[in-house]
This record gives C-alpha cells, structure tokens and sequence, in this order.
C-alpha cells in the first residue's frame, strides 16, 4: 500500500482544537503540527490530555473544535496510514503474535497472498527479536515481549505516521531501554523516516528519542513548552545522558511540568481550606 | 446489559464474576481451588451420602422398603436396566443434540448481532424481558399437540429452554467488549463481519460459555419434562414408566443414571470451555 504523501503540508496538524468529555474541557484551543519525518515527544501530567491528543489524530474521537489534518487531509475516522501503538492492549489475547500481526497485514496489505502476509509476520516478529515467540499468546508473554509484538505489528502496517501512547510505560526499566533503543534504531532506519508522535510521563524517555519535546500542562489540557531538542544524532544512551544540553533541556521541562502542578494546586480550593484560610 | 433479569441468567452474571476474579490470582491458587472443587473432599460426600442412605434403609419398615431401596438394590436394579438406559440415553439424545445445538447456534448468533447492533438490541431486549422468564415448561403441551409427532415437539421445546440463556448471555457478552478491544479493532480498520468473528465472539465466549452451561441444564428439565408427557423412549420415559409400575428400585436406577449423564455433559462442557479459553489463563 502507498500513501499519497504532500511535502507542502505538516504531517499531521491540530488547528485551535478543543475537546470536552462529559462537560469538563479536556483539550482547550491546542494547536501543533509535525513534520513527516519528525520525532515529537508529548509528555504532560495526567489529566493534560495527551492521550486524547494521540486518539484524536487516530480519529477514535471527534474534535469539539477545530480542525485535525493529516497531510493537509481532514481526519475523519480512524486509517491505515495511522498506526497506533496502545500502552498494554494493542494485541488480541486469543490470538497468537503471529495471528496478531498477520491480520493487520492483512488489513494493510490485502492484495498480497495468504502465504505472503504470514512470511511478513514472522519477518517482523523476528526484526523485533520475537522470532522464536510468534506461536506464542499474549498471556504467555512478558509485558515487554507484548510491546515488542505491537511494535512488530505497527510496523508491518506500514503506516507512515505512528502514534504510540505510553507504549514503554508499563515495563521495567531495562525492557523500556531495550525498546527505546528498538524504536531509534527502525525509526532511523527508515526512508523516508517515519513521523512519530510518543506520548509518555517520563521526560528523559521523552529527550532521549526526540526531536522535539512538547509539553503539556492540565486542566484543561494545552501546550506550555515547544522544546527542540538539538543533541545530535545518532544518540548513545550513555554519551546523551552526560550531556550539558540534555540536563538544561531535563530541567526546563521539568520546570514546566512543577510550575504547572503548583498552579494546578494553588488554585484548589481544598488547598485553602487546608490551611485554614 | 447486566441487569437484565431473566431467570437462571441474573445467577450466571454473577457466576462469571466469582469464576473471573480467582482468575487473576496466582495460579497456584487456582489450581488448589480447582483441587478442592474436583478432589476427594466430595468422594468422601458422596460416601458420606451411601452411608446415610444405607443406614435409611435398615430403619424404614420391612413394608415400605419397596418405596426406600438399599443402596445394593438399586445398584442391581441399575446393573439389569443397562441396556433399556441406554437406549433410552440414545433415544433422548436423538432430541437434546439437534434441539441444544440449534438453540446455541440461533443463541450465539443471534445474541452477538443483538449485543452489537443498537436497533436491534433496542428491538429484542424488551421482548426478552417478558418472555425468557417464562419457564419453558408451559410450553410442552401445547408443543406435543401442535407439532407433528413427539420427537419434533420435544426437540422444539429443548431448543426453546436452551435458547433464551444463550442469547441473553451472548448479547450481554457482546455488549460487554472494553472499549479498548474496539479501538483495537477501528485502528486496524476490520469490517463488520471480521469485527463480529474475530474480536466480539473471541471476547464474548466467557459469557457464551455461561449461557451454554444454564442453557444445558434447561434442555435436560425440558427433554425430561417432555418424555413424561409423551415419550415411548428415553431417560425421562424411563423414571416415569417404573413409577407407574410402583417399580421404585429402577426408577430410583433411572434418577441416578439421568443425574450421571447429566453429569458427564456438564462435565464436558466445562472441559470445552477451559480449552476454548486457555488464552485467558
């Protein structure tokens, strides 16, 4: 499958969007775009709507307000040429990976043979180092072994825009280093590049493999810091973590994030009433 | 969909849940409680209850013992009516297999289009309100005199018992899908058909397999029920024929014949079940 793809137009762009849920604002009046081919970290407390960003350029919601595009498409529903990587449920518990990542094939490239879309399951499964594992069920799987499987699957949809929602925050440190490093490696691999957008709480994750880091702040939800991250590529994890740039970046994201809870904080009334005011 | 009260199916609801949550402990607990649940503890019941039985036995009068039967004249009873049990075990399964197989299929298919189509749960949920409740026993007659012959009533009736328990169990099962297994299946852009087969049926079968197992024991209530109004044949015929004679002994033989089969049905469903799910564990 081949997407039509614009160089004029972002990537993907939110025009002044806004998004309430049951009557409370969730999204007020954000606007971001991305370039194809760029990495862009989200990261934002809870409550700041970054999943509800991710889902509304999936097309799994409907803006209130505004305006959603991809490639200068108005986001409608939700497409294959928009690969979504969940944090803990993006395979079917009753199917095997290999089933798992052959029906997305299948979904994504339907002209190819029954035949066919298996061998590109099990190439996938073995790029992200499940080769032995395709029979295998989710349940019988690691947490971080699932993500992989999902990264697997994504990947063989071959969308150019990828949307991964916290998808290394429910493993363990060395399974989420392993994936971050499995990420960089395709995502850099890859041309033209893939446009990524990756939400997650954990800034160093959020520096380490992006380009830009935008942050979010809550209640409602929209953008406090559009941060670029300059270190150079390709980044060792080690050589990345020691730099100057990175702490001075880590602090000013983290700024933002603290100044954003105290406000959040300060301006509870509970607060007050705690102090006896 | 869960408070939908329809008889024998509120009951399941709750089943599903005390079956869900050892689930998520170890699995070592797991496999203790089903330890206890198939173990000896209840042998050692079951000889508790021969013992009762026998004991029952010595103290009724020598003239009413043709209504109370030892243990070992029932066994002899059980060991000379063999072979008229098992024809009637065939001649009763010729009508609970189509009639509980048609009904978990009609059920299952029905119950999922139902539970995933909101015109159409709009259309059925009423009307099975009112109408699973029924207990399908009032139906027999007016089935053995409106159908042709007593075999098709009694397959229309055991269908009718099994059915409501699958397809309510089926829509709630279907309407049940997390939202998370939808947005799964919007990303990867399924059809209907696909979305229907692979994710809502997979994720319903907790909830079919519950109605299955309701849905089994209506239709051994029905198939009895039915065979003491008409049969010439059969488990049900077998128990009520002796109890005409005053042959206490065999009818006895009979009940506990019927309860073993019901048994190893039950039995086997849950062995299908556990088989079928093994993605769960």
């Amino acid at each position: 499958m081949s997407f039509v793809v614009s160089a004029s137009a972002a990537a993907l762009e939110l025009q002044s969007v806004s998004f309430s849920y049951g009557g409370s604002a969730v999204l007020e009046d954000l606007s971001l775009t991305v370039a194809q081919g760029e990495l862009v970290s989200l990261v934002g407390p809870s409550g700041s709507g970054k999943s509800t960003v991710l889902r509304l350029l999936a097309g799994l919601e409907k803006p209130t307000a505004g305006r959603i595009r991809h490639h200068g498409v108005d986001v409608v529903g939700p497409g294959l040429d928009r690969g979504i990587v969940f944090q803990d449920y993006s395979l079917f518990p009753w199917m095997s990976l290999a089933e798992n990542v052959t029906l997305a094939i299948s979904k994504a490239h339907p002209d190819l043979s029954r035949e066919r879309q298996r061998e590109l399951a099990e190439e996938y499964l073995e790029l992200v180092g499940l080769g032995d594992a395709t029979k295998k069920y989710p349940q019988e799987l690691s947490g971080g072994m699932c993500q992989r499987g999902a990264i697997a699957r994504v990947l063989a949809m071959g969308a150019p825009v990828l949307l991964m929602d916290e998808p290394f925050g429910a493993l363990d440190p060395v399974n989420r280093t392993r994936l971050q490093d499995l990420l960089l490696e395709v995502w850099s691999s890859t041309r033209p590049a893939r446009t990524i957008l990756f939400v997650t709480h954990d800034v160093d994750e959020a520096i380490l493999l992006a380009d830009r880091v935008v942050v979010l702040g809550a209640n409602p939800g929209r953008i406090i810091a559009n941060l670029t991250v300059g270190i150079p590529r390709p980044r060792s994890r080690k050589e990345t973590f020691t730099r100057a740039e990175f702490a001075a970046l880590r602090r000013t994201v983290t700024d933002h994030l603290h100044g954003d809870m105290l406000a959040q904080l300060s301006a509870a009334d509970w607060i007050g009433e705690a102090a006896g005011i | 969909m869960t408070d939908v009260n329809i008889s024998g199916v509120a009951s399941t609801a709750f089943n599903d849940i005390g079956v869900a949550a050892p689930r998520r402990q170890s699995l070592a607990q797991v496999r203790r409680v089903g330890k206890v649940v198939s173990g000896k503890e209840s042998w050692l019941l079951v000889a508790g209850i021969l013992v009762l039985w026998q004991l029952v036995a010595w103290i009724v009068p020598a003239n009413n013992r043709f209504l109370f039967p030892s243990p070992a004249v029932t066994a002899r009873a059980l060991w000379a009516s063999l072979p008229e049990l098992g024809r009637g075990t065939l001649s009763s399964f010729i009508i609970l297999v189509p009639g509980y197989l048609v009904a978990v299929a009609a059920g299952v298919v029905l119950g999922i289009l139902a539970g995933t189509t909101a015109w159409l749960e709009r259309l059925t949920v009423p009307f099975a309100r009112v109408v699973a409740p029924v207990p399908p026993t009032v139906y027999v007659p007016y089935a053995i005199a409106l159908l042709p012959g007593f075999r098709s009533a009694a397959i229309a009736v055991v269908f009718i018992g099994a059915f409501w328990p699958v397809f309510v169990n089926s829509l709630a099962g279907a309407a049940a899908v997390p939202q998370r297994m939808r947005d799964n299946a919007r990303v990867l852009g399924l059809t209907k058909g696909e979305y229907l087969r692979r994710v809502v049926f997979p994720c319903s079968l907790t909830h079919i397999f519950s109605g299955m197992s309701v849905g089994m024991a209506m239709s051994f209530i029905m198939l009895t029920v039915a065979e003491l109004f008409g049969a010439n044949a059969g488990l049900g015929r077998f128990v009520q024929f002796y109890a005409d004679f005053a042959d206490y002994p065999r009818m006895v033989a009979g009940i506990l014949f019927t309860g073993g089969v019901t048994f190893i049905c039950m039995r086997g469903l849950d062995r299908l079940r556990r088989r079928t799910l093994f993605w769960q564990r």
